[in-house]
């Protein structure tokens, strides 16, 4: 729980956007309209001068012959939404952020759709850029979340991350 | 006296321990490690595959003691995105 403490001591727009522990996961597919919606709802904040835009889309990988038609998201729900919550904090830590976003899908998401979707926000885009890039790769790498690959025969296999 | 520990595997370890849920007697005092060691014991296709374990939500970084009621998280590699 870093970051908890100064919170505080921060001016009140600051202590809002970073206090609060969000449910990240939607069920399903991220529907592009969301992120549409996510970019117009930024046009009031006009401290923002850039922003850097993450979207996971589901691949469809050729396994031995057999085409991936979706990948089934699985999670440990309450484990995943604390460590991205942490994982929030120290992006505000180590980058000037105006405030971040970040959505991951869980059940059945077909090849081609959206199913992580981070969106980072600041004055300037060198901190946006280099924030986007520590929240993908962090998210990947220590929240527990899980993808099983259903084939177009009806088998699966698990996916793992490069 | 014997503790007992609820155990929820995710991802790909539910098919090698071929449940998402068991519950597990471990003597007092057992730590994190003797978990595992019991659990592949139990299920060898488990050997090699757990990459982190959580004990009442939190996903350890070394070993810890064990209590009664505890309830431990076992995970294959995370593949989020």
């Amino acid at each position: 729980m870093t970051g908890m403490k100064p919170i505080f001591f921060l001016p009140l727009p600051v202590a809002e956007k970073r206090k609060r522990m969000k449910d990240v996961f939607v069920e399903g597919p991220i529907d592009p309209e969301r992120i549409a919606d996510s970019i117009a709802a930024h046009q009031k904040k006009k401290n923002i001068g850039a922003h850097h835009i993450f979207l996971g889309q589901v691949r469809a990988d050729e396994l031995h012959g057999r085409r991936v038609e979706a990948i089934e998201y699985s999670a440990q729900k309450e484990i995943a939404n604390k460590v991205i919550h942490e994982i929030r904090e120290e992006a505000f830590e180590r980058f000037e952020l105006s405030c971040l976003h970040i959505y991951h899908s869980l059940g059945i998401v077909d090849a081609g759709a959206i199913c992580f979707f981070v969106f980072v926000s600041s004055a300037h885009r060198h901190q946006s850029r280099e924030a986007l890039a520590f929240l993908v790769d962090a998210v990947k790498a220590r929240a527990p979340i899980f993808g099983k690959e259903l084939l177009e025969d009806g088998g699966h296999q698990w996916k793992r991350n490069k | 006296m014997a503790m007992n520990i609820k155990v929820n595997y995710f991802g790909r370890l539910t098919e090698l321990a071929g449940t998402g849920i068991e519950q597990l007697t471990l003597p007092a005092a057992s730590d994190s490690e003797k978990l595992l060691s019991e659990l592949e014991e139990r299920h060898p296709l488990l050997k090699g595959q757990i990459s982190a374990l959580a004990v009442n939500g939190e996903i350890l970084q070394k070993g810890v003691t064990l209590h009664d009621g505890d309830e431990a998280d076992l995970f294959p590699p995370f593949a989020g995105g």
